[in-house]
């Protein structure tokens, strides 16, 4: 019955795209974000199954079957991918009703929610499958999604560009981890959770297969979760629709690779090398990305590089073996960047498809509805408490330096480069000046209600793991102690208190400061649209690899093809033919140099004959 | 009612026979459309006899040959339905002659009527281009029969080999030949012409000059013929006589081959990027995977050799549509240069669709049949050969790099096509519909449900692999 949950947005999809022209226009945006929340209702009671009966396999049959092997589309349901489904389909379901609202002017709205509703079930099959192969469906069909959705406005050749960038980026992701797959199936025979698993607990750590196991998948995890060096698809898909930006690239299709990862948390522990090299990755990509945020005047780059260091953040976490704060901050951010990604939306909506946050500036008074949600979501982002971001990055923060001091200076200073980009998002696009046309579109009731269920979630989300300073049970990383080994102290050393408090009052100041900086430089002033960061990673590929490689191509096509190997096979024929032109002198006609001939070589044959005797 | 394979064949030859006299053409398109899918349900019941035991004739190769071809050909000639070539009833009749020379190919246990009809299949295939090629271009042609011409002459002369050499009694028995095993340096030296024979079929790199202007050539239906079921001459070879007969040899030369095949795989893929016509994308992209098929099947493994096969038909249903596609988009705007193209997926939505699908069944997406074969040729040679089957991993980046480039290139972006060709915004007739649905729904259900193909290629693969890893 529970497989059902999975098949309600592929049915959705498929009567929208059947009936396509046919269907009105509201009506297909109504179907599509029923159908995902529907989803969502039955996620729901699959977690209080589980709460009763514990995890729980649906398998609906046989797919490959080769030489003793067997996989199947076969799904399981546990703490980790029910947390998962109540996330796609909830911010899901949020995310549609808005684009009812959204797209409601484009003449392609139905293909819009075919493709939307048709990514959620990839999504779906992406956390629910309970083997690597059945993820690999999932996992390349939320590629194809976001392929179709970032080429969504098809006839601009620049967006077209990014889509099929987008997907080879992803696609170089796919083929690591399609062999990460392979070698899996040559190490331990097979590729379903369970059974890999339980095998792998039973090595000691440091194996070089398992190594190369974790390497091939972390390839796919980059790939999908655009961390450095493939991460330069993620600012170019902004080209798509706003309420795919919000779904598809920053709330849960790049969260693919943090979930693989998580899931694939056995293998990790065993392989302390590709932890470093997960640690290193999110660093860097981080790092990066939090410094390309500063200096975009683009609305929704933004929040792209934005998201790409929050990634980097979680794959932080990753890297420090801590999975459960990846999830939760990968949760909490869910909340609070589609709220980010909506309100923009809105903005850009408003604006009549203006981007350029220097051509915004005092939208507060006029949408003040959107004002105070983005203002709630960037205090949630840059980790003010209470709000939920901030209880992630604390949950963070205290493992970092439980590990290593190093991690945890780079993280605060990280979440500092958060805060800059942020306010200054904040500022530029609501106070200061107006410096835009005055006639703005006002978003309806449609775009509004998701937009404040998600900013109540930004506000309260993280109290799903209250931390023991506030008397809290730390109920989410409870919920997932049946997945991962978590180690929870009962005893809080007062050092450990200190180092909460001193976190918690110290958050509060250093934003302050950060908020007084930003306010002096973008909201008192005209703003001058000043220094940008070009795509520098885009332009080292483009030298180093792409126009050599072309140049190559040229090469082969032209001189190996059609000079040297075709030209060869021409000059075998030319040869046989120029053979037969010298032969034809021969051919005389007269008939007595022929039958000298004839007998000259009898005469041969008989002495050669004679001779052999 | 007896179904042997020399009913098959006799029926197709008297198709051939029959066609030329009716010169409607509005009856002959359908004749011959009924004729084929007759020879097609004779085909059925013949593979499901011999696949069950009931009347055991045809083992599991030939039986996937048999289909191959016998469910193509009614395809090919329903595709030609809305625009039939000129004098079809020769076309036709031709059409026939091809697959009575196929059908004795995949059918025979005789190495020398393997190698006439192997031989006959080559004329009706140079009469269709010579007869319907577009700007006649007799060198193109020429270089064509020449090349196959010559693969044939090295495959006559190793068969004659192999029917000499063994001491006492001749033989030209194919399954006699695979029993007799050979001397280990006669394997090793008559393994380079067969290969080269089989190689040239196919074509892979570096034997492929022929290929890509011959297709550009040839008229859409030829086309179809030549890359879905021609090609796959080469394959069924390899599969029949060259790993069966030579074992030792194929384990002595498999690394070359493999060096070989995934160089090629990459050469072409390039050269498939910067292609600026349609079918020579297409073409430099079945030599892709063409490539991928004999790394697969020599890959000295279970899961690579059944890969391959898989591949082989996934191939076929995917070229077969995309060869089609090129056809309906060169008749509805003239040109097949992709500068010229463009904005197609704003008047046929349909078009688009169907192409994409296709894609990405040549792209090995999950859940369409390219990416069983794919992902079972990956395993295949990875697990014999890791570092060679990473290299292997950069072609599945490319082939999706030219297809989607090719898919952007005509049918995204704004419309480019000229006014003169708004007439031809006619929507598409059935029997093309019937087509496309065919095929597209070919390529999602195999891809969900493959176990059809992956059982009936299983015991190929499992005595392929058992007797190379000897």
């Amino acid at each position: 019955v529970y497989s059902l949950l999975i098949f309600l947005p592929l049915l959705a999809s498929i009567i929208i795209w059947g009936f396509n022209k046919r269907l009105a226009i509201p009506v297909a945006g109504w179907l599509g974000s029923l159908s995902i929340s529907g989803s969502f209702l039955m996620g729901l009671f699959a977690f209080f199954k589980l709460h009763n009966t514990g995890a729980f396999t649906v398998t609906l049959g046989n797919w490959i079957t080769t030489n003793g092997f067997s996989f199947s589309f076969s799904f399981l349901f546990d703490s980790l991918s029910v947390l998962m489904v109540l996330m796609v389909t909830g911010i899901g379901a949020l995310i549609h009703f808005y684009a009812i609202g959204y797209m409601k002017d484009d003449e392609r709205f139905n293909s819009f929610f075919a493709y939307l509703t048709f990514f959620v079930f990839f999504m779906l099959v992406l956390v629910l499958s309970d083997n690597y192969l059945g993820m690999m469906i999932g996992w390349e069909g939320v590629g194809l999604c976001s392929y179709l959705l970032i080429g969504f406005w098809y006839e601009n050749h620049e967006y077209n560009q990014a889509a099929k960038k987008a997907f080879l980026m992803n696609r170089i992701g796919d083929v690591g981890f399609i062999l990460g797959i392979i070698t899996m199936l040559l190490t331990f025979g097979s590729v379903g959770f369970s059974s890999v698993f339980a095998k792998a607990s039973l090595l000691t750590p440091g194996l070089p297969a398992v190594t190369l196991i974790c390497i091939f998948l972390l390839i796919g995890a980059i790939g999908k979760s655009a961390q450095f060096p493939l991460y330069t698809w993620l600012p170019d898909a902004m080209a798509g629709p706003t309420p795919v930006s919000a779904l598809i690239h920053a709330a849960t299709m790049v969260t693919a690779g943090i979930y693989m990862i998580s899931r694939s948390h056995v293998l990790y522990s065993l392989s302390p090398f590709s932890l470093h090299v997960i640690l290193v990755i999110g660093i860097i990509t981080s790092a990066i990305a939090g410094f390309v945020a500063l200096f975009q005047s683009d609305i929704k780059k933004i929040l792209a590089y934005s998201t790409v260091s929050q990634l980097g953040m979680m794959v932080i976490a990753l890297g420090l073996g801590a999975y459960h704060v990846a999830l939760f901050h990968m949760l909490t951010h869910a909340f609070f960047k589609a709220l980010l990604f909506l309100n923009a939306g809105t903005i850009i909506h408003a604006l009549n498809g203006e981007q350029n946050a220097f051509k915004m500036g005092g939208l507060k008074k006029l949408l003040p509805f959107t004002w105070w949600t983005t203002l709630i979501g960037t205090l949630a982002i840059t980790g003010c408490p209470p709000f939920s971001g901030a209880i992630s990055k604390e949950a963070l923060l205290t493992i970092a330096a439980e590990h290593n001091m190093t991690v945890f200076w780079i993280l605060v200073f990280l979440s500092v480069l958060t805060a800059f980009y942020m306010f200054r998002f904040l500022g530029l696009i609501f106070l200061g000046s107006s410096r835009h046309g005055n006639h703005l579109h006002f978003p309806s009731f449609v775009m509004q209600w998701p937009v404040f269920i998600l900013a109540v979630l930004s506000v309260f989300g993280g109290f799903l793991n209250t931390p023991h300073l506030f008397f809290g049970s730390e109920w989410f990383f409870h919920y997932l102690s049946s997945v991962f080994p978590i180690y929870f102290s009962s005893i809080h050393s007062a050092h450990e208190l200190l180092f909460d408090w001193v976190l918690l009052l110290g958050s509060p100041v250093v934003l302050l400061v950060i908020w007084l900086v930003t306010y002096r430089l973008y909201a008192v002033k005209r703003p001058i649209e000043g220094f940008q960061v070009p795509a520098v990673l885009d332009r080292i590929y483009s030298v180093i690899i792409l126009k050599p490689y072309f140049m190559f191509s040229g090469f082969l096509a032209t001189i190996i093809d059609h000079v040297c190997i075709d030209g060869a096979i021409d000059m075998v024929v030319m040869s046989v033919n120029g053979s037969g032109k010298i032969l034809r002198k021969a051919q005389t006609g007269k008939v007595g140099l022929y039958l000298l001939v004839m007998v000259l070589i009898l005469i041969g044959l008989i002495f050669y004959v004679t001779g052999r005797l | 009612m007896m179904i042997t394979p020399s009913v098959l064949l006799l029926l197709s030859i008297f198709s051939a026979a029959v066609l030329p006299f009716f010169k409607n053409t509005s009856v002959s398109k359908w004749v011959a459309f009924v004729l084929s899918s007759l020879i097609l349900v004779g085909a059925l019941i013949l593979c499901h006899f011999s696949y069950y035991g009931i009347l055991p004739m045809l083992d599991s190769l030939s039986i996937i040959m048999v289909m191959i071809t016998a469910i193509s050909i009614p395809l090919v000639i329903l595709s030609t339905f809305q625009f039939p070539p000129d004098s079809s009833r020769y076309f036709y009749s031709l059409i026939f002659l091809l697959e009575a020379a196929l059908l004795s190919v995949f059918t025979t246990r005789h190495a020398l009527i393997f190698y006439v009809s192997w031989e006959a299949s080559i004329i009706p295939a140079l009469l269709m281009l010579f007869g319907w090629q577009k700007p006649r271009l007799n060198t193109v042609i020429l270089k064509f029969f020449l090349y196959t011409f010559a693969g044939g002459m090295c495959l006559l002369f190793s068969l004659l080999v192999l029917y000499y050499y063994p001491a006492g009694a001749h033989s030209f028995d194919i399954f006699e030949l695979i029993a007799t095993p050979l001397p280990h340096h006669l394997q090793i030296i008559l393994f380079l012409p067969l290969f080269l024979a089989f190689a040239i079929k196919l074509p892979i790199f570096p034997f492929h000059t022929w290929q890509p202007e011959t297709y550009s050539s040839a008229s859409t239906p030829t086309g179809m013929l030549l890359v879905a079921l021609l090609s796959k001459l080469g394959l069924y070879g390899i599969l029949r006589i060259l790993l069966p007969v030579l074992p030792f040899g194929s384990e002595v030369w498999h690394k070359g081959v493999l060096v070989l095949a995934i160089g090629g795989l990459l050469y072409s893929a390039s050269i498939a990027l910067i292609q600026t016509n349609f079918r020579k994308v297409l073409a430099y992209s079945s030599v892709s995977h063409c490539c991928l098929m004999v790394i697969g099947v020599f890959s000295q493994s279970f899961q690579g050799i059944q890969g391959g096969i898989v591949l082989m038909i996934a191939h076929t249903v995917n070229t077969l549509g995309l060869f089609y596609m090129a056809g309906i988009i060169e008749r509805r705007t003239g040109t097949l240069e992709l500068d010229k193209l463009g904005g197609i997926k704003q008047r046929f939505p349909l078009l688009a669709t169907a192409f994409f699908v296709l894609l990405l069944g040549s792209i090995a997406f999950p859940l369409t049949n390219g990416f069983v074969g794919e992902f079972l040729i990956l395993w295949g040679v990875f697990s014999t050969h890791p570092i060679l089957g990473m290299i292997t991993g950069i072609g599945f980046i490319l082939g999706a790099w030219y297809m989607l480039n090719l898919f952007q290139r005509t049918m995204l972006g704004a419309t480019t096509t000229s006014e003169e060709h708004t007439l031809s915004l006619i929507p598409l007739p059935f029997s093309s519909l019937l087509v496309i649905v065919t095929l597209c729904g070919s390529v999602v259900l195999f891809g969900i449900y493959p176990k059809p193909l992956l059982a009936i290629s299983a015991p190929i693969a499992k005595a392929l692999s058992a007797g190379v890893s000897k």
